[in-house]
């Protein structure tokens, strides 16, 4: 059903034995917002250079947009952008200059620089030596040089580390500006799932090496169990109805308030309505649901960790 | 593509100093010997009166080598500085081209660079000698001949120069090789005349000179084609 455009197979780079990444299957689909997430060292970076042709796998196989890395490395990389880790630019030139530097290489038009510039909002300021930019604007020249050759897939890695909030936000309304603007496919990579969260589709977290989880963001949700408590006059004589309704609904009193872990949405209405019928009165229900950096914690904290 | 990416290197040594370098060498040496023969030129015309031309060539060349032991590792240490730097490479790297290209441009930019400081060399040394009064018959063979013969015997050092300089990040491997071949070689003289630090000198005033040019364009590209095959194949951090 769905295209891949990034697709891993058994993916191992391994340094002195160790494995930095490990059996990794990576499916990335068409127009998606792919999040790569993973704590520092679980071998975000080493996948990323994988895909650039940065560095060989030590076994496994690569392919983009259908085509084997190995044998179509040029064809693919000129339908790719990319910004790996903190920013790679020449300093004593200007944004223009650096610009220019690449589009030599790619030899795409010239107006291309002009046009890249006024996506990353560095038009005014071009003119300037880089080594003079504040981070967020390397950052953001960065993913300029990025866009220069108008690729299809875009890979980011850590765009916004070490950047302020503001710096944060302007990077991520840009990547999400990317698919529906601009049909491009990216994949970004980063630590913090709050930030992916935000734009990604679907993500893949990898721990260690291994991809400990990959699916979308919303069955990600999903795995968050979710509890419901109630405030009610007399707890334990509602624990004892509650038990008593045939609904199968297993709950305990912790602190004066009825817990109930993991009730579905139906159950709910079914035991207000019982325990009304029978003279209780409700205070207050309410939803307490794991957050998402809850569940990725357990997810990445899982196994055995120093 | 060779050509795009050489352009685009033309490009980023930029002011970097690099043009400087190529230039006030050359400069340098012709300035040295306008002091050697401006202090004494009574004497030295005197004890030359023969041969003015070829002693001021001679007295030049007296440096060649040592200025291009230098100049080859700086020039490719400064050329491989650019990307090291900001840690350009990953970046260049995942552009759509391939490392044997970027790799001939940065041998070709610093081939390019020392020829231009071999060429001022000699219309520099010309000028010199216009200056002194040594005639306006000039030797431009011989005048070409210091300019490039040494410099051909020579290319093996610029290979592996740009080889380490390319593959290390930290630099100071291939500035102290260079710095003490720049050194040594002087004294290397008094060892065979095959001997690799030796090859500039006979190249320009040996008697089968042919001998030491052609095997410094011929180990100079092996040494090449390793570099290349090497840095094709290693891993970007």
């Amino acid at each position: 059903m769905n295209e891949w455009i990034i697709e891993t197979k058994g993916l191992t780079k391994k340094y002195r034995g160790r494995s930095a990444v490990d059996q990794l299957d990576l499916n990335i689909a068409k127009g998606d917002i792919y999040g790569f997430l993973g704590p520092n060292g679980a071998g975000k970076t080493t996948t990323i250079r994988m895909l650039l042709g940065l560095i060989q796998p030590t076994a496994g196989s690569i392919s983009i947009f259908g085509q084997e890395l190995n044998k179509h490395k040029l064809d693919i990389l000129r339908r790719i952008g990319s910004l790996v880790e903190y920013p790679s630019y020449y300093g004593h030139l200007s944004a223009v200059d650096n610009l220019e530097a690449i589009r030599r290489i790619l030899s795409v038009p010239k107006s291309r620089i002009d046009e890249v510039l006024e996506i990353v909002s560095l038009t005014s300021e071009s003119r300037r030596p880089v080594k003079g930019f504040s981070l967020g604007m390397k950052q953001r020249l960065g993913i300029a040089a990025a866009l220069l050759a108008n690729p299809e897939l875009l890979i980011l890695d850590e765009p916004t580390n070490g950047l302020d909030p503001s710096g944060i936000h302007e990077i991520r309304e840009l990547i999400k500006s990317m698919p529906a603007q601009y049909g491009i496919t990216v994949l970004v990579s980063s630590h913090l799932l709050s930030e992916v969260e935000l734009m990604a589709g679907r993500v893949g977290i990898i721990r260690e090496g291994r991809m400990v989880f990959q699916d979308t963001i919303r069955n990600l949700k999903e795995q968050a169990s979710s509890e419901i408590s109630l405030v009610v006059s007399d707890p334990e004589a509602a624990l004892w109805l509650a038990r008593d309704t045939g609904l199968g609904v297993a709950g305990t009193v912790k602190e004066g308030t009825l817990v109930f872990p993991g009730m579905t949405d139906k159950n709910v209405p079914s035991l207000v309505k019982r325990l009304v019928e029978n003279g209780h009165d409700i205070y207050r229900v309410e939803e307490h649901r794991k957050s998402l950096e809850d569940i990725f914690m357990q997810v990445i904290g899982d196994g055995d960790r120093l | 593509m060779m050509l795009r990416a050489l352009s685009a290197d033309f490009l980023k040594i930029r002011k970097k100093g690099i043009w400087l370098l190529v230039f006030i060498a050359p400069i340098g040496l012709v300035a040295m010997q306008a002091l050697n023969f401006g202090l004494r030129l009574d004497y030295l015309m005197k004890q030359y009166a023969d041969d003015l031309w070829g002693a001021l060539i001679e007295n030049v060349s007296f440096f060649i080598p040592i200025a291009l032991y230098l100049g080859v590792t700086l020039v490719s240490s400064l050329v491989a500085g650019v990307e090291h730097q900001m840690s350009s490479w990953k970046q260049l790297l995942a552009l759509p081209i391939s490392r044997i290209s970027v790799f001939s441009a940065k041998f070709t930019l610093c081939f390019l660079l020392l020829c231009v400081s071999c060429l001022l060399l000699p219309i520099g040394t010309a000028l010199l000698g216009l200056l002194l009064g040594f005639g306006t018959e000039l030797p431009y063979l011989d005048l070409l001949r210091m300019g490039f013969a040494s410099f051909m015997a020579v290319l093996p050092m610029l290979a592996l120069q740009l080889w380490l300089s390319l593959t290390f990040r930290n630099q100071s491997l291939p500035v102290t090789l260079g710095v003490g071949a720049a050194v040594i070689s002087p004294f290397a003289l008094q060892l065979p005349e095959w001997f690799p630090l030796n090859w500039p000198v006979y190249a320009f005033n040996g008697p089968h000179a042919w001998w030491f040019i052609g095997a410094g364009i011929f180990c100079g590209l092996v040494i090449m084609i390793m570099g290349m095959l090497h840095f094709n194949r290693k891993d970007v951090d």
